[in-house]
């Protein structure tokens, strides 16, 4: 098995479009760095302006926790797609491409053969989150240096001792990993409908776009489900940064997007499977 | 008949306490006159914040202060002071309001001169009415209430305690903050408290006014 995990890694990192996510990510959160950097922190100015009318403010509240966590906030409607380009890709792509029915003539079974795929998208999956991870605290420490972290969420503000930080924020990209692998398994599902990897990642980005949507719509006829949709877990992530941590809470987004994980690995099984592999 | 004989008593009794002082003028000059003496301090701060739609840890700081309005906070980590009743300089009070003796009252079993304070300018409006308290005995502010022009309400209650033995500085100031409105679409913390404890006081030491200079927070 980590032999055919191994092969599936050397596949899908033999191709550009598994880079294509690093090399935005590489690209994007520098120029983010370099903007926060050349504006000097106006923005949590802005945020905190009404409190510094009422208490002296001191401390480095412009420091690299603070724009790691700003990044992870911009960048999780948008990390997705990067991820769909490639777990999309991972059935259809072999189909299109005409190896998938010359894979499997070897004497392996479909389900070893899908479960090294799968394993390999999630690999792929936690190695661009933690690129984003490396990048927006290495850079940000090393540019803004740390501080304690001023944690915006709706209307209320929570400041975190700094000494708190690195465990929240291990805790905040186990998170994002978990949400980010429900996505990959949602595109790895339509993967294995079609024979073109273009067909999934549209697909994919059109259910998440469709229950973000409904996920965030205070509207009561939806608020039944909303705890039962993946995308309300989409950014678990902020949990972590919460004055006390809610492990209930925790315990519940990470059932459910486990529960997801599970549902679509096992529904891509039974179809891949089944499925009549003509190409 | 003895309480008629005993409210007469304390009836001319506060009011030759009240007669050591004419007015409201006095009383805050002889709290300047305390308040000169003191060219500089330093002071260990521990600060508790517990308001609403804010969570921030327990804070540790060091305050300086330098006359007459020279006010520099250092922090290792982020910290968030209330700007009324850290340092509470007479003099500005004198400036910005007019001030009226209203009487004495007892507060925590201590008599306290009742002071008016109206600003004086409406064009700097800085409080509708502001109410200060100030300890008969050792002449101290006991106690400040203000009503924002927000409609806030801002109550802050000091314990003073003997510096050197000479000097009353605060040990722990409680400042409270309520409000009638709720706005929640507005990050202003519109009610809570915070609790602020002081120690390690150093006085006289000759602070360097290079001090101030770095990124300071002085008093405006």
């Amino acid at each position: 098995m980590l032999l055919l995990i191994y092969f599936e890694l050397l596949k899908t990192f033999s191709k550009w479009r598994t880079y294509i996510g690093f090399i935005t990510v590489s690209v994007v959160i520098p120029v983010v760095m370099y903007a926060l950097y050349y504006e000097g922190g106006e923005f949590i100015n802005a945020q905190t302006r009404s409190i510094q009318k009422e208490f002296f403010m001191v401390g480095n509240l412009f420091n690299g926790w603070v724009i790691a966590q700003l990044i992870m906030n911009s960048l999780w409607v948008h990390i997705p797609f990067l991820i769909t380009l490639v777990a999309g890709d991972q059935l259809a792509g072999e189909a299109a491409s005409g190896t998938l029915r010359l894979s499997l003539i070897r004497p392996i079974s479909r389900s070893k053969f899908l479960f090294a795929k799968y394993f390999t998208t999630l690999i792929y999956t936690a190695l661009l989150v933690i690129v984003i991870a490396l990048l927006s605290l290495g850079l940000g420490l090393y540019f803004f240096g740390s501080g304690d972290l001023i944690a915006f969420a709706e209307n209320s503000i929570t400041i975190l001792h700094q000494d708190l930080l690195l465990n929240r924020f291990i805790l905040a990209y186990a998170l994002a990993i978990l949400s980010m692998s429900v996505v990959a398994s949602l595109a790895f599902l339509f993967s294995s409908f079609v024979e073109n990897a273009i067909g999934p990642i549209i697909a994919t980005m059109a259910v998440l776009v469709c229950l973000l949507v409904i996920s965030n719509l205070p509207v009561d006829l939806f608020e039944n489900y909303k705890p039962y949709l993946f995308t309300t877990y989409q950014n678990a992530w902020s949990l972590a940064f919460k004055d006390i941590l809610d492990w209930n809470e925790i315990s519940r987004a990470v059932t459910i997007m486990i529960s997801y994980l599970v549902g679509f690995y096992s529904l891509t099984l039974i179809i891949f499977i089944k499925k009549d592999i003509l190409t | 008949m003895k309480k008629i004989v005993l409210f007469i008593y304390l009836f001319f009794y506060s009011q030759q306490l009240i007669s050591q002082f004419k007015d409201a003028e006095q009383i805050i000059d002889a709290i300047q006159i305390k308040y000169d003496e003191i060219k500089d301090y330093t002071a260990t701060i521990e600060a508790a914040v517990d308001l609403e739609r804010i969570k921030v840890p327990k804070m540790d700081v060091k305050i300086y202060f330098k006359q007459p309005d020279k006010f520099h906070i250092e922090s290792k980590n982020f910290a968030m002071i209330p700007r009324e009743g850290v340092v509470i300089n007479p003099a500005e009070l004198l400036n910005k309001f007019n001030a009226k003796l209203l009487g004495i009252e007892q507060l925590n079993s201590r008599p306290v001169y009742k002071i008016q304070l109206t600003p004086k300018s409406e064009q700097k409006l800085i409080s509708l009415e502001s109410y200060v308290y100030i300890d008969q005995e050792n002449i101290y502010i006991a106690k400040l209430e203000s009503t924002p022009s927000e409609g806030r309400t801002i109550v802050i209650n000091f314990s003073q305690s003997l510096v050197q033995n000479k000097y009353y500085l605060p040990s722990k100031i409680f400042v409270k903050f309520e409000n009638a409105e709720t706005n929640p679409s507005q990050r202003l913390p519109r009610s809570g408290s915070v609790t602020i404890s002081y120690k390690n006081y150093l006085l006289n030491t000759g602070l360097s006014d290079s001090l101030f200079t770095k990124k300071s927070n002085n008093l405006k």
